[in-house]
């Protein structure tokens, strides 16, 4: 891996999020530890409400104001956590920038699209008018816009929902930023279209030298681009390794059940799919011990006593670590045994 | 072969749009021209992108959405222009599975009045007893116990909720089960859940599946046969063997090779052939070929006359004139 | 067969419907649950309280004229100008009041509801033509048409009035209404339905009306104080109820004649209307976010 000796661009440590409601607090993400380097692609991987989102909003500070955050995240050597919004706006969009699922939501409706990327650059860095400009159609023209000149002066309702996508993009790039965090960036796209997309993030990620967060529920977009994969369950890292660690031989029970239960393009097979049992764990209702122990072939009185923890190299080296008690020696399968 | 259960020919929906004092109306073609039969038994899919008319087909087959021309006929019986009152009959064997699980359970009702609906409707001599073992026989039958009748349906998963509309849709017996995306908004643990649950009920009861979704892995795994459609019209038409194994329109191919899959092998190098382009406004579609805009085998000719669905091998058709020199694709062994 | 063991994971705890969920949210809102105990307090205190008085509404007291609150007689507010007593007119004019502020209410609730849930779920032509039946309506000066409602009507009979009222009422209900219908219309259990063979009819009776309650309640629950003021207007105007019956309105414009000299007789029935108008919309906003939690 040439990234393996490159710095540390964002270094999360130990971070937890836990929100007040109504009916008392809710856990999201506990000690969520995660290093990414400079050039590297880091996917991580979760169902919904696995905490993998709501991690990256934390570090953003993008939480809503009912959550408590602690640990800490560093961008080079400043600290991200309990940063107050001025603060925060020095690195936000300037050398930490986020991409989200929904392209229109994420647009102002009533400005043109040159305008939206101008914007971002004449604030940030104090350029003047034309020269945004000038920069906004070089964006459009490298995260591949088509007919890009025109679409400078164009709303985003006038876009398709890719090249949306693509100008949410250029804006998160304007700045040249060191880290950028890509929640779901393709969830709401045709697969044709998330193809291009993808492809595209990891032509910028190459180029740039950028470090960058892919957050998906989808195994298949992590393998095109991501160095290395986190897969989360229930608020918690329960494996991490490279990307063909973890998608070909996979230690975590969780990850290799789930691998095993998404139906494939490239399978010819017709029975049954081996389905994962049960549903995902009630965040305010975790299981003792194992969040997976109830869903898991493998469970058994240790895992239902005690929560394992996650074990392996630290994550700065980035190889390997798992949090189980029985972990998979990577050449069986989930369920095979079952 | 016996009589097909549903029979389309040439069937359209199309939307006025624009309408206005002051400018033309132009129509949306949102379904142009399908010709298809679907056999008893068959569990057939509908595969495409947002905007290719795979929902508003099922619902025109459903008759959800008034068609604007051909013919949709349900066991030989052309019903394309019956009222309202005259279709309800017919819903008792026609039911549907939507993709949001929980916008389709109406939040007011208890789990066991939305599970009856159906039986309310159009099994009125039901003593109440008789509905409520009903109800609770076709909720056990997709996985949920007894005791959820009395429970309303935002104290559910996403997952259970699928389970109790699959229930609502089946309780009736249909004889055709149209499914809208039914794993689409479910996460990947569960989706297996319900791919499965629906071969189990398949196998058990015999229904008829027409299987709309854009997820052309879940469609390998359940369906028999394929229809793709792009911008409203066939592309290709194929057993799920040949269709996955031997894909014969350009469209398909590039549909196909844009599945991630999960293997970091193969999947950098299945990025680099994404097809390119996007989808054209259904509104201003290009003359002659459709897809003729995306596609990296287009020549003049395409843009001269539509290609129709013309026969390869083995039922398989393909709405492309220039098949034999594309040749199959076999990216997906 | 494995499904009954995946899917057997259920919520645990008593089934929660959602007016269970809805009068839960409802108690921890204390401003809510102390308008709705201060309102049904006045109400109780309007029925029962004018036995404990020795005097009855109409009773002239030839040795205590207007005298002020507190005095050395059994008139614990007081009297007006012609020795009524004041406790008791106050609470009279509050029963008038509320009556009429509920029948009002019911009344434009029925109408708005049946009319909205139609004209929105029908759509298209008739939809139109409902709701330009409704504009026009609404552009008719309403005080003409109550002050000519009065006049046909044998004064005094302020029932048939507020019917009248209530009539003319219904007009932003139905609007609430069928703009609720017209998104409830697109929701995917409503297609469920028709796709199960579900008529007009039992679409709209099972299906829309029972989701929009919610938003009903809540805009009936501010109705009710628009009515008791729009009741209070009138009277105070001398169309509203005729002496010797009283109410608020009334009262509070014979107050506002003396309010030189008997203040009392101004702020007695002007506290009691206050409190109530209040009461009526901390509750009414309590009950939006009872029932509307998204809205939070």
């Amino acid at each position: 891996m040439s990234q393996a000796d490159a710095p540390v661009a964002l270094d999360i440590d130990q971070l937890s999020v836990v929100f007040d409601t109504p009916d008392g607090s809710l856990a999201a993400v506990n000690d969520f530890s995660l290093a990414i380097r400079r050039g590297e692609c880091v996917g991580v991987v979760g169902e919904s409400g696995a905490g993998k989102s709501q991690s990256f909003l934390a570090v953003m500070g993008l939480l809503a104001a009912n959550a408590r955050v602690s640990g800490q995240a560093r961008l080079g050597t400043e600290s991200l956590i309990g940063r107050d919004v001025a603060e925060l706006n020095r690195f936000r969009g300037v050398k930490l920038s986020m991409i989200f699922q929904d392209p229109m939501t994420s647009l102002t409706p009533h400005m043109t699209v040159g305008e939206q990327i101008a914007e971002s650059i004449i604030h940030h860095l104090g350029s003047s008018a034309e020269a945004a400009r000038a920069r906004a159609l070089a964006l459009l023209e490298q995260v591949q816009v088509t007919d890009a000149p025109r679409r400078l002066d164009q709303y985003p309702h006038e876009l398709s929902g890719g090249m949306r996508q693509r100008v949410m993009i250029a804006i998160a790039l304007a700045c040249d930023p060191e880290v950028l965090i890509a929640d779901e960036p393709t969830t709401a796209l045709d697969v044709t279209i998330q193809a291009q997309i993808l492809a595209l993030l990891a032509t910028l990620k190459r180029e740039r030298g950028m470090a960058m967060a892919l957050i998906t529920h989808d195994l298949g977009v992590v393998a095109g681009i991501a160095d290395r994969v986190a897969v989360m369950y229930a608020g918690r890292v329960v494996e991490l390794g490279t990307v063909h660690e973890v998608l070909k031989a996979p230690k975590h029970p969780y990850t290799a059940a789930l691998l095993a239960s998404m139906p494939r393009i490239d399978d010819a097979g017709t029975g049954p799919l081996p389905a994962i049992g049960g549903q995902p764990p009630n965040p305010r209702r975790l299981p003792s011990g194992c969040a997976f122990g109830p869903r898991c072939a493998y469970a058994d009185d240790a895992c239902r006593a005690e929560r394992p923890s996650l074990i392996g190299p630290s994550s700065i080296e980035g190889t390997r670590s798992v949090a189980c008690h029985h972990p998979l020696d990577g050449t069986r399968h989930a369920r095979e045994s079952t | 072969m016996t009589e097909p259960l549903l029979q389309l020919r040439d069937l359209r929906v199309w939307f006025p749009v624009g309408e206005g004092l002051f400018r033309a109306k132009r129509n949306l073609r949102a379904v142009d021209g399908i010709d298809l039969q679907v056999a008893p038994g068959e569990a057939l899919g509908i595969v495409g992108e947002s905007g290719c008319g795979k929902s508003t087909l099922a619902r025109a087959i459903l008759r959800l959405v008034r068609s604007s021309g051909g013919q949709i006929l349900w066991l030989g019986r052309p019903i394309e222009g019956w009222s309202t009152a005259r279709v309800r009959p017919l819903r008792r064997d026609m039911q549907i599975v939507f993709q949001d699980p929980l916008a389709s359970l109406d939040p007011r009702m208890t789990v066991g009045e939305i599970v009856a609906e159906p039986l309310r409707v159009h099994a009125r001599d039901l003593s109440r007893a008789e509905r409520r073992e009903r109800v609770v026989d076709m909720l056990a039958r997709v996985g949920l116990p007894a005791d959820v009748v009395n429970r309303y349906p935002h104290e559910f998963s996403g997952g259970q909720c699928q389970r109790i509309g699959i229930a609502r849709a089946m309780v009736l017996r249909p004889k055709l089960l149209v499914c809208d995306e039914p794993v689409s908004a479910l996460d990947v643990s569960i989706q297996a859940q319900i791919v499965n649950l629906l071969q189990d009920l398949k196998r058990d009861f015999g229904m008829t599946i027409l299987f709309v979704s854009h997820n052309l892995a879940v469609v390998r795994r359940l369906c028999d046969r394929v229809l793709v459609l792009y911008l409203g019209k066939p592309m290709e038409l194929a057993s799920t063997d040949l269709l996955y194994s031997q894909p014969r329109h350009p469209y398909t191919q590039g549909l196909l090779a844009a599945v991630p899959v999960p293997d970091p092998d193969l999947q950098p190098q299945r990025l680099g052939g994404a097809l390119g382009g996007e989808l054209p406004s259904p509104l201003a579609p290009p003359s002659g070929c459709v897809f003729r805009t995306r596609c990296a085998h287009a020549v003049a000719a395409c843009a001269a006359a539509a290609p129709q669905l013309q026969p390869v091998e083995g039922g398989h058709e393909v709405a492309c004139d220039r098949w034999r020199d594309i040749g199959p694709y076999g990216a997906t062994p | 067969m494995t499904d009954q063991a995946m899917a057997a994971a259920l919520p645990a705890g008593a089934a929660r419907g959602f007016w269970a969920d809805a009068w839960r949210r409802l108690r921890r809102n204390k401003a809510a649950m102390v308008a709705a105990s201060l309102i049904v307090l006045i109400a109780l205190l309007a029925f029962i309280g004018p036995t404990f008085s020795p005097h009855s509404f109409d009773a002239i007291d030839w040795d205590n004229m207007a005298v002020p609150p507190g005095g050395p007689n059994d008139h614990w507010l007081g009297t007006d100008r012609l020795g009524r007593d004041l406790f008791v007119r106050t609470l009279a004019g509050v029963q008038i009041s509320l009556q009429i502020g509920l029948l009002a209410t019911l009344v434009s609730l029925c109408i708005g509801v049946a009319f909205g849930a139609t004209a929105g779920y029908l759509g298209g032509k008739i939809d139109n033509l409902m709701m330009r039946f409704v504009d026009i309506l609404y552009s008719l000066p309403y005080i003409f048409i109550v002050i000519i409602l009065s006049t046909l009507f044998e004064r005094g009979n302020i029932y048939v009035l507020f019917l009248a009222i209530g009539a003319v009422g219904w007009l932003t209900m139905a609007r609430i209404v069928r703009g609720q219908t017209l998104s409830l219309k697109r929701k995917e259990f409503i297609e469920a339905a028709l796709a199960s063979g579900v008529g007009t009819p039992g679409i709209l009776a099972r299906h829309i009306v029972p989701n929009v309650v919610g938003p009903v309640i809540i805009y009936a629950t501010l109705t009710i104080p628009q009515m008791i003021l729009f009741e209070s207007f009138l009277s105070f105007l001398g169309l509203g109820v005729q002496e010797p019956q009283a109410s608020l309105g009334s009262l509070i414009n014979e107050g506002a004649q003396e309010m030189e000299s008997a203040v009392w007789m101004l702020l007695v029935p002007a506290g009691f209307l206050v409190t109530l108008l209040t009461c009526f919309n901390f509750l009414g906003d309590g009950l939006r976010d009872a029932l509307d939690p998204r809205d939070r």
